[in-house]
């Protein structure tokens, strides 16, 4: 009895270990290692044509915002359609899209979904082929690019090896609550930190989905979006990995987001989140163990890395579980191996920047009186342990379902409400 | 010859190194955030493994005053929660002919009665349901009261039917929480050498970070420890499991964590040492002269 929880709990803590030292490594190389950002400087060229998707459900108060910005861009118009994706919307959204189509014709393709099944994967999938420039960028409908992001997204596309590129999310709803800071605290040591490092390393940059774009001849190469995931962005992150093609992370690209303001809303999408990357999880794990001659090793072990993280949360929860059985039966755990149990809470989840990697990160950014809000991270840590882990045990009771109910990120701002930069 | 000439073009390029990044009043064109790294210097690792190894050093080799500073604390506040128990000390010997002594208050663990069964019981229902009427946007603190509850849960069940007797004395739940206190001052300056030091604040600020965070705990732990006490003698054994799982260890760390972020948000040499314009043009916009 002593045995059967005690082995399974020390893999756990195992486990925890190397997740921890993984992002104790980041953290050194993303402070002291040489910077990959190769394309960052490319401000003159030949720009290909580029189509950029923005999914929209429901999202009446934000996607006049979004198209401001992007028709702002400073991306040769002539070589730039913006087509935002009424996916079924039941508000306002389709006749303001509609409206901004009337007055640029030219530039905004609009692209209504009535049916068909429901998500930003299968609106994706659908809407990838009204277009059939070489690159096609993804933006969120809550997004503000700034001037020079496209440019600054597409550049790396200009090495043919290239099949995807990403850019950091920055929120800038970041005062709204204790909520928002910490969201914020999180993306970036999960930004700034954690895919930066991950780009110095050659290893896996994880394409997000939603600052950034794909190359069309690999997403057609690999038979275009998947429909049956609810993170695209993690399952065309590893197809593409698989293919041999890169993914490459641009942290001086920056674009700005609303980050949930309300605890409703962080659940919703963690849920998502969790649901969508385990589904990767099952997918890709095996193909990238077998390793494709192409991937290096290090790269199959960041990739299970990154493939697992969200499955933490509930070994983290069952690790708990354990040692909780094992005090009772009088199997009091060392210290040592409760402070592994302690710290992880600071380590494992949210954007699963550990507690050092989110200071470093914001001493990074330059503002350091928001590392202040250090110790309060986990505040959201009992909130998100138990909706990835409910995420994870519903989907495994379900056995993988194909059909997954898409969950959209609730908004708050207003449609007139006037933006940080004063661009509305 | 040949080395007087790479000292003259190295002095150049520091010269030229320092003109590219110069602005035309004579400040300094920060890097943007997305590409500011640290410079990795031989002094900051010599600084770093010497503050490490030496905190841990004056962690071993404080410990007989922290046995006796924990003794003098418990002997205070015997008196003053109205513990009507004797104190003790158990003696203890590290490699180095270090000893020490923590100290013990030798009273009885109270076991729960069917009474104190059902008064938990009843507290852990209502904190369940003041956690569901709790209004959303307090849902970190809905979720920490059902863990509580929950916890509670299982400790009131093991009273209810385990056959077997709780497998903790009170002095045992001391013993832990006093050793776990002592490893975690233990490793403090380790992880400090890890997560702070590689940093570029000043020698001082890190020592000083050091020490307030090990006098902070020095002092931390045996006031957690006599609470838990106080509870356990007025709450019996039931509540031990709560106080252990959530209230141990856990709030140790968070002081680490708390001290950890204090010192994070200091400013940094790099920071401080950055040239300023020259003071005849003045206040840089939104910086300082």
């Amino acid at each position: 009895m002593r045995l059967a929880l005690l082995i399974p709990l020390y893999v756990i803590v195992a486990v925890l270990v190397v997740y921890t030292i993984r992002h104790y490594l980041f953290t050194l190389n993303r402070l002291f290692g040489r910077h990959r950002q190769p394309y960052v400087d490319i401000g003159t060229a030949a720009w290909p044509r580029v189509a950029v998707f923005v999914p929209c459900h429901n999202e009446e108060r934000v996607v006049a915002h979004m198209l401001d910005a992007l028709l702002a861009c400073d991306y040769p118009e002539q070589q730039l359609v913006i087509i935002p994706i009424d996916d079924r919307s039941t508000d306002a959204t389709g006749r303001i899209v509609d409206e901004y189509a009337t007055r640029i014709p030219a530039r905004i393709r609009p692209l209504h979904r009535t049916g068909g099944k429901p998500g930003k994967a299968a609106a994706l999938k659908e809407a990838s082929s009204a277009s059939d420039a070489p690159i096609h960028l993804v933006f969120d409908a809550d997004y503000l690019p700034g001037r020079g992001l496209i440019k600054q997204l597409v550049a790396p596309f200009f090495d043919p090896e290239v099949g995807a590129v990403m850019g950091r999310v920055v929120p800038m709803n970041v005062g709204k609550s204790l909520l928002t800071r910490l969201l914020d605290l999180e993306r970036t040591g999960g930004y700034q930190v954690d895919q930066q490092a991950r780009m110095n390393l050659d290893l896996i940059p994880q394409y997000g989905g939603t600052v950034g774009g794909v190359r069309r001849a690999a997403l057609l190469e690999l038979g275009g979006w998947r429909d049956d995931t609810l993170a695209e962005d993690t399952d065309i992150t590893f197809q593409l990995v698989l293919a041999g093609w890169e993914v490459v992370y641009q942290n001086r690209s920056e674009c700005y987001e609303e980050v949930p303001e309300t605890w409703p809303s962080r659940i919703r999408q963690i849920k998502r989140w969790a649901r969508g990357h385990n589904q990767s999880l099952a997918r890709y794990w095996w193909p990238l163990l077998k390793r494709p001659a192409h991937i290096r090793r290090r790269t199959v072990v960041d990739g299970l890395l990154l493939l697992g993280v969200f499955a933490v949360g509930p070994l983290l929860l069952i690790g708990w579980g354990l040692a909780i059985a094992l005090y009772y039966l009088g199997i009091p755990l060392s210290a040592g191996i409760q402070a592994i149990l302690v710290v992880a809470m600071y380590s494992t989840l949210g954007n699963f920047a550990a507690f050092f990697e989110v200071a470093a990160g914001a001493r990074l950014d330059g503002s350091r009186k928001r590392i202040l809000l250090l110790p309060f991270l986990i505040v959201g840590f009992l909130v998100s342990l138990v909706s990835v882990s409910w995420a994870t045990v519903a989907q495994v009771s379900t056995f993988w379902r194909r059909h997954d109910h898409w969950e959209k990120t609730e908004r708050h701002r207003t449609a007139d409400q006037k933006l940080p930069n004063g661009d509305a | 010859m040949a080395g007087k000439s790479a000292r003259v073009a190295l002095a150049q390029a520091r010269r030229l190194e320092g003109l590219r990044v110069r602005g035309v009043r004579g400040g300094v064109i920060a890097p943007h955030r997305s590409m500011v790294g640290l410079p990795w210097t031989l002094w900051r690792l010599v600084t770093t493994l010497v503050l490490s190894a030496g905190g841990v050093v004056l962690v071993v080799a404080s410990l007989p005053w922290v046995g006796r500073f924990w003794q003098l604390i418990f002997e205070r506040a015997r008196d003053f929660l109205g513990i009507d128990a004797p104190l003790g000390d158990q003696q203890f010997g590290l490699p180095g002919n270090v000893h020490f002594t923590l100290p013990f208050i030798g009273a009885l663990t109270p076991q729960p009665d069917p009474r104190a069964l059902w008064i938990a019981g009843a507290a852990s229902l209502v904190v369940f349901a003041v956690s569901v009427l709790l209004p959303v946007r307090f849902t970190p603190l809905r979720y920490f009261l059902r863990l509580l509850a929950l916890l509670q849960g299982t400790a009131i069940l093991f009273f209810a039917i385990a056959s077997d007797p709780f497998p903790y004395r009170l002095t045992d739940h001391v013993f832990v929480l006093e050793t776990a206190g002592l490893v975690v001052m233990g490793l403090a300056p380790l992880l400090l050498g890890f997560t702070l030091h590689v940093f570029d604040l000043a020698l001082w600020k890190k020592l000083l970070l050091t020490l307030a965070v090990l006098a902070h705990l020095a002092v931390f732990i045996p006031l957690q420890v006599l609470v838990h006490i106080w509870l356990v003698l007025h709450g019996t054994a039931l509540v031990m499991p709560v106080l252990f799982l959530v209230f141990g260890l856990l709030l140790d760390v968070m002081v680490f964590v708390a001290f950890y972020g204090w010192a994070m948000s200091w400013r940094g040499q790099l920071e401080r040492h950055q040239v300023r314009p020259p003071a005849h043009l003045g206040r840089a916009r939104g910086g300082r002269a």
